[in-house]
C-alpha cells in the first residue's frame, strides 16, 4: 500500500466518528423515538402503544443505527494506532485500554438497540414483555458505560502523557474535557433503580447529560485528531528520527574521544 | 509518567507584559467548570421538586444530622487550607514542610469518608434509604456523589503528598496546583449541598 492511499484510510477512519455521530442523531435518536426517550414509569400498554404508532420509523432507527453503529470500529483502530506512536515499545497498555473500550462499546450499544428491535418485532405480544426489553435495552447502555468510559480516559491520559510532541493530539482542555464526558455516565447506574426524576433514564442526568457529553464528545475528538494527522502528514512525526538521543549522546562521546586520545 | 503540564500553561513571550498566572493547567479549570455545572443542574432539579412538596421536604430534612453536617463542613474547609499551606510551601521553597500538609490534608479526606458512612449507616438504620421518599432521593445521591469526588480527591491529595517529599526548591507547582484547584471545587460543592439539604427552611 502505498503511502498517500494509507493516509485516505486513516482520514476515512477518523470521518467514520462524527458520520457515526451523525447517524446515530437522526436513527437512533429521531428515527427510533428516542427524542425524548420513553419514560420508564409509564404503563405497560404505553410502551406496546409507542411500538405500535410509531412501527415503520422504530424498525427502520434502530435498523440503521445497528449497521453504523460499527463506524465507531475503525475510528477506534485509528486512535489506538495514533496512541501507540506515543505510548511506544511492547507494552501499549492505553492504547489497547482504548481498543477494547472501544470495541466494547459497540457491542454494548448494540445489544440495546437488539432488545428494541426484537421488541419492535411483534409489538402485539404481552405489553408487559414489551415493557421489559425496552426497560433492558435502556439499562444495557446505562449500566455498562463503563467501556466507554474507559476508552475515553485512557485515551485522554495517553495524549495529556505525551511529552515528545511539539503541539499535543489534543490541547490540554480537550483532555479534560474528555475524563469529564466519561465521567458523566456514573449517575446512569441509577437509573437501574429510580423510575422517575432527572436520574431516571429519561431524565436529565440519566440521559440529557451523559448521551449528548459522549456525541460531542466525538465530533471534539474528531476534530483535533484531524488536525493532527493533516500537521503529521505536513510537518512528519518528528519522533520516528532518534534525534533527541542522537544529540545527547554525542556530546559525550566527544569528550571520550578527547579522553581516550 | 507525568502529565504534560507545559502544553497548557500559557506561553508568554520573553519580553512580553508578564500575563495573569492560571493555576494548574486549563484543563482542569475546564474540568472543574464542567462539572460544577452538572452539579448546578442537580441542585436546579432538587429546588424544582422541593418546590413541588415543600412540606415532605422540610420534614424530611428535619431527619438529617446538622451536627454530621457541621462536622463535615469543618473537615473540608480545613483540609482545603492545609492544601493551600502545602502549595505556599512548595512556592516559597520550605519543600520540607509540604509533604506534612498534604498528608494532612489527605487524612482529612479520609476523616470526611468515615464520617459519611458513619452518618449513611444512622440513617440505614433508621429505615431511610435511597427510595425512602424525593428528599432521600436527592440526599442520597448528591451526597454520594460528592462522596465519590471526595475519594478520587483524597487519592489525588495523597498522592501528591508522595509526591512532595522528593522534591526542591524552585520545582514545578503546576501538578500540585492543579490538584489542589480540584480539592477545593470538592469543598465549594460540599459548602453548596450543605446550606441546600442540611439548613434551608
Amino acid at each position: 500500500m502505498d503511502e498517500q492511499t494509507k493516509i485516505f484510510y486513516q482520514k476515512l477512519s477518523i470521518f467514520m466518528g462524527p458520520i457515526f455521530v451523525t447517524t446515530f442523531v437522526i436513527f437512533w435518536g429521531w428515527l427510533g423515538n428516542n427524542l425524548p426517550p420513553p419514560h420508564p414509569d409509564w404503563p405497560a400498554q404505553a410502551f406496546t402503544d409507542r411500538y405500535v404508532n410509531n412501527l415503520a420509523e422504530i424498525r427502520v432507527g434502530f435498523l440503521v443505527a445497528l449497521v453504523t453503529i460499527c463506524l465507531y470500529l475503525p475510528w477506534t483502530a485509528y486512535v489506538t494506532t495514533r496512541m501507540k506512536r506515543i505510548e511506544t515499545g511492547p507494552y501499549p497498555v492505553l492504547a489497547y485500554t482504548q481498543l477494547l473500550g472501544g470495541c466494547l462499546t459497540v457491542i454494548v450499544v448494540s445489544i440495546s438497540m437488539w432488545c428494541w428491535v426484537v421488541a419492535a418485532q411483534r409489538p402485539e405480544r404481552m405489553p408487559e414483555i414489551t415493557q421489559m426489553l425496552t426497560d433492558a435495552g435502556w439499562l444495557m447502555n446505562d449500566t455498562l458505560y463503563m467501556c466507554t468510559t474507559m476508552q475515553m480516559w485512557a485515551m485522554a491520559l495517553c495524549i495529556l502523557h505525551d511529552k515528545k510532541a511539539k503541539v499535543p493530539v489534543m490541547p490540554n482542555w480537550a483532555c479534560y474535557l474528555t475524563i469529564f464526558c466519561g465521567a458523566t455516565f456514573f449517575p446512569a447506574s441509577l437509573t437501574a433503580i429510580l423510575r422517575d426524576g432527572p436520574f431516571a433514564y429519561d431524565g436529565l442526568l440519566g440521559y440529557w447529560v451523559p448521551y449528548p457529553a459522549w456525541l460531542i464528545w466525538m465530533y471534539i475528538a474528531s476534530y483535533f485528531l484531524l488536525g493532527d494527522l493533516k500537521r503529521r502528514v505536513e510537518v512528519g512525526e518528528g519522533e520516528e528520527a532518534p534525534l533527541p538521543v542522537a544529540s545527547t549522546l554525542r556530546p559525550a562521546a566527544a569528550v571520550a574521544k578527547q579522553t581516550i586520545s | 509518567m507525568t502529565v504534560n503540564t507545559e502544553a497548557g500553561l500559557s506561553t508568554s513571550p520573553a519580553g512580553s507584559k508578564r500575563e495573569r498566572h492560571l493555576p494548574g493547567v486549563e484543563g482542569v479549570w475546564v474540568f472543574v467548570y464542567a462539572d460544577m455545572a452538572v452539579f448546578a443542574l442537580m441542585f436546579g432539579c432538587f429546588m424544582w421538586d422541593r418546590h413541588q412538596a415543600p412540606e415532605l421536604f422540610e420534614s424530611s430534612r428535619q431527619a438529617l444530622s446538622l451536627n454530621f453536617g457541621g462536622v463535615n463542613t469543618l473537615i473540608l474547609l480545613t483540609s482545603s487550607m492545609l492544601v493551600v499551606l502545602g502549595v505556599d510551601a512548595l512556592k516559597a521553597g520550605r519543600t520540607h514542610l509540604a509533604p506534612g500538609f498534604f498528608g494532612s490534608a489527605a487524612a482529612c479526606g479520609v476523616a470526611f469518608i468515615v464520617s459519611k458512612i458513619l452518618e449513611y449507616g444512622y440513617k440505614f438504620d433508621a429505615g431511610i434509604g435511597l427510595t425512602s421518599n424525593a428528599f432521600f432521593q436527592y440526599y442520597f445521591i448528591m451526597t454520594g456523589l460528592h462522596l465519590g469526588h471526595v475519594a478520587v480527591g483524597t487519592i489525588i491529595i495523597a498522592v501528591l503528598a508522595a509526591k512532595s517529599r522528593s522534591e526542591r526548591p524552585g520545582c514545578s507547582v503546576a501538578l500540585y496546583e492543579g490538584g489542589a484547584t480540584y480539592w477545593h471545587m470538592v469543598d465549594l460543592l460540599w459548602v453548596c449541598i450543605f446550606p441546600l439539604l442540611y439548613l434551608v427552611r
